[in-house]
């Protein structure tokens, strides 16, 4: 039987001596790697992607090891008690924020300002508490040094749980996704990680472009504190009354921008032709660094607190609000300034000044908010 | 593996298979069944060579975990416009003054701390 059915394939498939035996080990060889490949496909892909995920939760818990010991470093050299030091870092490291209940949403942005004014002197005392010889201003950085190691360590935290949670159920999509997401992650994780020496040293950051625009606008004029971190100044331009609110440097201080206009406006009445707003944006990708660009609308940027106050003011005073806006990349925006942007301040006071002769006139009143981060920006 | 020794081996591997590919070759024209064992020699140590070639040139490009920028610090006077810039300290900030002009006397201040980096979008 064996040899007929040999001699058959042999005629089917035109084999000499041996080819079936080649014929059989060559079906044999496809039909496993097919069956292993079916079977084992995605295991084998699950495993590949978790090395290259774990790889980058690897970096991350560098970055945020990193971050924690340069807050450390910066505490104990400005007299931050060694016992104890590290205990309380890392439970600053664990702080967290709930967010008020939005179910009947009328009146949640203020029990929302309410959480984040408490929130912000909690970390200001414990900064002071852990660092006892640090001037105010420093400890206004070093609450954002703080900040930034809490980011990372909960950004570490989670795609760490997501790897974990992917690891144990062996779930390719969990995996997948992570494995999507991870270039956009790591991008955050690098601006904060940038972030860090910039606070530590007090240097400028790319976001307070638009308090260095207003600090510009400022510079040798007498100023006073408007309200709570913030201040305005009486500034003429081109024949234009202008108040010129920025956040009081040069302290990591953002200030109240959304109040200070709110108050302003309802000091100065109906004198008031337009307000404008000088802030950093972030640009696409394919766009310049510093590149400025002018639009309408309120540009305070964070948890919206702010913006919501001058929009509800301008539902009761009928005054104009436009925008400047300073283009850069999410990384440039919490490190060091770079010097595209230094030059592009001057660019955006130009801005100002055109934008003033198009919709003011001789004698008006404008109210010029330079938004953002005072770190390293006096006035 | 330091980028380098993978480099170096990933050349070595890139010069065998080229050897193997010519064996090959010359096996085909004279007929010989040894040809398939070349090619897929060769193509095995392309393969390895390209991974280990990737792999370094990844490790080259890598950053550092924290990256610690060389930050200046302007100085300007108020009065000729004479400029320096040094690098920056800890305590400088923009519009901090910065005593007297070497030039000519007047007083100075800090108007800009910045980075200096390429300015090609990202």
């Amino acid at each position: 039987m064996v040899p007929a059915l040999d001699r058959l394939l042999a005629w089917l498939f035109d084999l000499g001596e041996g080819g079936l035996t080649d014929l059989l080990a060559s079906a044999i060889f496809i039909f496993t790697s097919m069956a292993f490949f079916a079977l084992f496909g995605q295991k084998i892909q699950i495993w590949l992607t978790l090395r290259q995920v774990g790889a980058s939760v690897d970096k991350l818990r560098l970055m945020r090891d990193k971050g924690r010991n340069l807050a450390l470093e910066a505490l104990k050299t400005l007299g931050g008690v060694e016992h104890g030091l590290e205990e309380k870092v890392d439970r600053f490291l664990e702080h967290f924020a709930l967010e008020p209940e939005s179910m009947d949403p009328a009146g949640v942005v203020w029990k929302l300002e309410r959480i984040l004014d408490v929130r912000e002197k909690k970390f200001l005392d414990e900064v002071r508490r852990m660092a006892p010889k640090a001037d105010e201003a420093t400890i206004y950085n070093l609450e954002g040094l703080l900040e930034a190691a809490t980011a990372l360590n909960v950004l570490y935290k989670v795609v760490r749980h997501y790897y974990l949670l992917g690891k144990k159920t062996s779930s390719f999509y969990i995996v997948a996704q992570l494995q999507m997401l991870m270039p956009l992650l790591m991008k955050t994780a690098r601006a904060y990680a940038d972030a860090l020496s910039a606070f530590k040293e007090g240097q400028p950051i790319g976001d307070g472009i638009g308090a260095l625009v207003a600090a510009k606008l400022i510079h040798g004029r007498p100023f006073k504190r408007l309200v709570k971190d913030t201040i305005v100044a009486e500034v003429e331009m081109d024949g234009r009354r202008a108040y010129v609110v920025k956040a009081e440097g040069p302290g990591a201080k953002v200030g109240k921008p959304g109040e200070a206009v709110r108050k302003l406006l309802e000091e100065l009445g109906d004198e008031v032709k337009a307000v404008i707003f000088v802030d950093a944006t972030v640009k696409l990708e394919g766009e310049e660094t510093g590149e400025v660009v002018d639009g309408i609308g309120v540009a305070i940027g964070g948890p919206g607190v702010e913006k919501f106050k001058v929009e509800e003011v301008s539902l009761k005073k009928e005054v104009p609000f436009y925008s400047i806006l300073i283009k850069e990349d999410v990384e440039e925006a919490i490190s060091p300034m770079k010097k595209e942007l230094v030059r592009s301040a001057d660019k955006a006071v130009e801005h100002i000044r055109s934008l003033l002769a198009e919709v003011t006139e001789e004698g008006d009143t404008v109210i010029i908010v330079g938004v953002g981060n005072t770190m390293g920006i006096g006035q | 593996m330091p980028a380098r020794t993978s480099l170096a081996i990933s050349m070595t591997l890139l010069v065998l298979a080229i050897v193997f590919m010519i064996m090959g070759m010359r096996y085909m024209l004279q007929g010989d069944e040894v040809v398939s064992t070349a090619m897929l020699a060769a193509a095995m140590a392309l393969t390895i060579a390209s991974w280990l070639t990737s792999r370094s040139v990844a490790a080259a490009r890598e950053t550092p975990i924290i990256r610690m920028f060389e930050v200046s610090t302007e100085l300007t006077c108020s009065s000729c416009g004479f400029k320096e810039v040094r690098a920056f300290r800890q305590g400088d900030y923009v519009f901090k003054p910065a005593g007297a002009c070497p030039r000519c006397g007047g007083e100075r201040f800090i108007t800009a701390i910045f980075r200096e980096e390429g300015s090609t979008p990202t």
